[in-house]
């Protein structure tokens, strides 16, 4: 993967940034940057946000993810539930999760209960959707041959049904991961008092701009690792089917 | 094909629980089981978002987050097409965006706003290209995927019959490209809503999610929820809106639930 | 099986008890925000509840309408915060909420501050400030009332200025990087921006000038009513916190600090340094200036009320002056 592109424009930058053609003041040159984060890291002060957020993420993504499989395989499975579910589903899709947050902060007060619940639903609603859409793109055949062989109940859905939902649901909690990223640096900018989106909410306001760009590329790291990683982890898991696809 | 009865039962459902939840709120809150300054009848929210339409109030805030929303959609999308048939139709292009692409596209939104204050002056311009530039990563890929899925079979086919650029372009790969294009557009028109209202609640004055967030703050509950509402019900119109026109160009496509 | 049934009668009886040896202390949670402007809260709940027979529980607020709707929902008992919009409309809503004393007042002229940089230059008097950035900690609440008051010298009024909201200690550097030309400042920020030379305070203050209420405390009305002997004590040992303040270097004694420096990060050298709080020995307060404050909200549309509320139904002093009654004015 040729990196050219991206080194010429961060020499660019290095170059409009020295010369006075981009505000220093506004965009520090990518070397100073690099260098106020290495020393926020080596501080433990970017590292202690940085474990703040994911700490976040992962509890969102804990409170979400068995739970909305369960409900998209139910509802994938049984007409009925897919009947009751499915209008909220639908009605609620639409709706930008973070703004659930005030009403999230009347119930739960200013804590983390009802930041870590904004970014569950978020990935929530995410992984319903992708695991009722993995049941139902079942090719029906598969299902055929297993009764034929006299495949019923549990023994279908281990054996069959799940296996071929899986890749479908290993891209919704995936999704839903990065969902869940996206709304919990969302809600720390808009209102927590620390993590790494307030880290950079609040540099802006004091305009400290090489340590918001330092928190910036240190989101940008944790989402690529994020996003790479599961992939990978994807292609690894489920590896009668590679293709994952670039999202 | 479902039976009468049985999709007769469904609408009904469909139509059915979610008022009787509102009717339990109702009587919930009427009855004092649900604090009612915090959580006030659907009736009282429903009737202060009647007097919010009428004072103007409502209308101002919705238009601007539609205006936001509309510049954020048009700089995700025009873009965001144009650059992912490049990439589906050329590897080299394909091969010096992408590693760029990767990198930047995995960052939440909200946090491009900082950067983009301090190029774009007009406030709304920045909050309304923040709202773009992840719709624009989501509609440039999909577009992409959708050139990349077209049978190659039925490229060479076209030309051994003699369809050049032009025509091939028109004729073979637009059409074959469409239905991606448009899911892409589905997801990016959501995106960017989603965006625009958090861009909003963090630093506007004006806009629904302005709305939501200020009222917060002054305890103003009523108003909250009808901009919660309000916000609600701008997102399925646009979309559905969006998949009218998509039936429209693509009529020969059934209904695709969802990506 | 004897031995099982002993246990078992052993625990029944401590189950039964347990609350009865709790209910010996009666229990005050308190909501607080980390500033020292709430000095008077820190000492009511470290050392004068305790000594009246309390169990104080604190808990540590974000802001103005959490502290009032943990505090309407009976979360906590007793809270603290800015006067303004959202304890204005908790209590036109209804909500069992009540302001019942003066938490800090202060001059406006130790809040306004200026950045250095451009006082003098750009800026030589305040109306200059006209289309900049000041910043603000929150909407809709006294500091929004004061830079009014602080414009108004000058002819501006706060649509004539670009509002930014931080909270107070982001406000020193942003001073300083100049991402906001003026602001109203809480100490002891505004005394460390003037030691880093980074702004000034330029307002000088006229003689006979009476400090202005900022923020308040409420409590929970219906666990007021439904325990008045408890709100009786609370506010007596309200009482004697805000004396031990507004008596001869009260904030900035060594006493105070330690308990400033407890519940907020606070250095006590720089808030000895610092202009003092300031708190009336008898929680009094003037009223016009409440009404004044209620009408500036009500004309910025923060209310959802028309009918702008009788002092009486924001304020219950009722308790304040009994315990004045009891201890004696000072």
């Amino acid at each position: 993967m040729t990196l050219a592109v991206p080194f010429a424009l961060l020499a660019a930058w290095e170059l409009a940034s020295w010369l006075g053609v981009l505000s220093p003041r506004y965009f520090p040159p990518p070397t100073v940057i690099a260098a106020t984060l290495a020393q926020l890291l080596v501080e433990g002060a970017l590292l202690s946000e940085a474990l703040i957020t994911l700490t976040r993420l992962a509890a969102a993504f804990v409170l979400a993810a068995a739970p909305a499989v369960a409900l998209g395989l139910a509802m994938g499975l049984w007409r009925p539930v897919r009947g009751v579910v499915e209008p909220y589903i639908v009605m609620l899709y639409p709706l930008p999760k973070i703004a659930l947050l005030p009403l999230l902060l009347i119930l739960m007060g200013v804590g983390e209960k009802a930041f870590v619940v904004t970014g569950a639903i978020t990935a929530f609603f995410q992984i319903v959707i992708s695991t009722v859409g993995g049941v139902q793109s079942i090719d029906p055949r598969l299902i055929e041959v297993g009764r034929n062989y006299g495949a019923g109940g549990t023994a279908l859905f281990r054996k069959i049904i799940l296996p071929a939902a899986l890749p479908a649901i290993f891209t919704g909690l995936r999704l839903g991961l990065g969902l869940a990223l996206i709304t919990v640096v969302a809600v720390e900018f808009v209102t927590a008092k620390n993590g790494l989106g307030h880290l950079v909410f609040r540099s802006w306001q004091m305009l400290l701009t090489p340590q918001m760009f330092a928190a910036f590329v240190l989101i940008g790291l944790i989402g690529l690792a994020l996003t790479r990683g599961l992939r990978a982890l994807q292609r690894r898991a489920l590896a009668w089917k590679p293709e994952v696809g670039w999202l | 094909m479902r039976r009468p009865a049985a999709r007769g039962w469904e609408s009904a459902i469909a139509i059915g629980s979610p008022l009787l939840l509102l009717a339990a709120w109702e009587a919930a809150s009427a009855v004092g089981l649900l604090r009612a300054q915090f959580f006030p009848r659907p009736t009282t929210i429903a009737r202060h978002f009647g007097e919010l339409l009428a004072d103007g109030s409502l209308p101002r805030h919705a238009g601007t987050t539609l205006v936001r929303l509309a510049w954020a959609f048009l700089l995700a999308a025009v873009p965001g097409v144009a650059v992912g048939l490049a990439m589906g139709i050329s590897r080299r292009v394909r091969d010096g965006l992408d590693p760029l692409f990767a990198v930047i596209y995995p960052i939440p939104s909200v946090l491009f706003l900082p950067l983009l204050s301090f190029v774009l002056k007009p406030a709304d311009a920045a909050l309304a290209v923040t709202g773009a530039i992840t719709s624009f990563f989501l509609i440039a890929y999909t577009t992409m995927t959708g050139v990349q899925q077209i049978d190659r079979t039925v490229l060479e086919a076209a030309t051994h019959f003699g369809a050049r650029r032009g025509r091939l372009f028109i004729k073979v790969l637009l059409p074959g490209t469409l239905p991606f294009i448009f899911t892409g557009l589905r997801l990016g028109l959501g995106l960017a809503l989603i965006v625009v209202i958090a861009v909003e609640m963090v630093s506007a004055q004006h806009g629904l999610g302005a709305l939501l967030w200020l009222s917060w703050g002054l305890l103003k509950v009523e108003d909250m929820y009808a901009a919660l509402a309000a916000i609600a019900l701008l997102g399925g119109p646009l979309l559905w809106a969006l998949a009218l026109v998509r039936a429209r160009l693509l009529p020969w496509l059934p209904d695709v639930a969802d990506a | 099986m004897r031995s099982l049934r002993v246990i078992a009668s052993v625990l029944l009886v401590l189950w039964s008890t347990a609350p009865a040896l709790a209910q010996a202390k009666p229990t005050v949670k308190i909501g607080y925000l980390p500033t020292d402007s709430f000095a008077a809260l820190f000492l009511l709940a470290d050392r004068h509840l305790p000594a009246a027979g309390f169990n104080v529980e604190t808990v540590r607020l974000a802001g103005g309408p959490e502290a009032v709707s943990q505090v309407a929902t009976g979360q906590l008992q007793l809270g603290g915060s800015g006067m303004g919009a959202a304890g204005f409309n908790a209590v036109a809503s209804g909500l069992p909420v009540e302001y019942v004393a003066p938490l800090h007042s202060g001059y406006v002229e130790d809040y306004f501050t200026v950045r250095k940089a451009v006082w003098g230059n750009e800026v030589k008097r305040i109306a200059d400030l006209k289309g900049r950035a000041v910043a603000l900690n929150v909407r809709g609440a006294a500091v929004e009332w004061m830079l009014e008051q602080a414009l108004k010298r000058d002819g501006l009024t706060i649509k004539d200025v670009q509002i930014k909201i931080m909270p107070f200690p982001d406000m020193v550097p942003a001073l300083e990087s100049g991402a906001v030309d003026a602001a109203i400042l809480s100490e002891p920020f505004p005394t460390l921006a003037e030691q880093k030379g980074v702004a000034l305070r330029p307002l000088t203050r006229p003689a006979g000038a009476k400090a202005m209420p900022i923020t308040a405390i409420f409590w929970n009305k219906e666990w007021a009513v439904a325990n008045p002997d408890l709100a009786h004590r609370v506010m007596v040992a309200y009482l004697k916190a805000a004396r031990d303040l507004a008596v001869g270097d009260g904030w900035q004694g060594d006493r105070t600090l330690d308990v400033i420096l407890k519940f907020t990060s606070a250095k006590p050298d720089v808030l000895k340094k610092a202009r003092p709080h300031v708190l009336d020995a008898n929680l009094e307060m003037d009223p016009t200036v409440l009404e004044a404050m209620q009408r500036f909200n009500a004309e910025l549309g923060y209310l959802k009320y028309k009918e702008l509320l009788p002092l009486s139904k924001l304020f219950n002093f009722a308790y304040r002056d009994r315990a004045v009654k009891e201890l004696g004015r000072q």
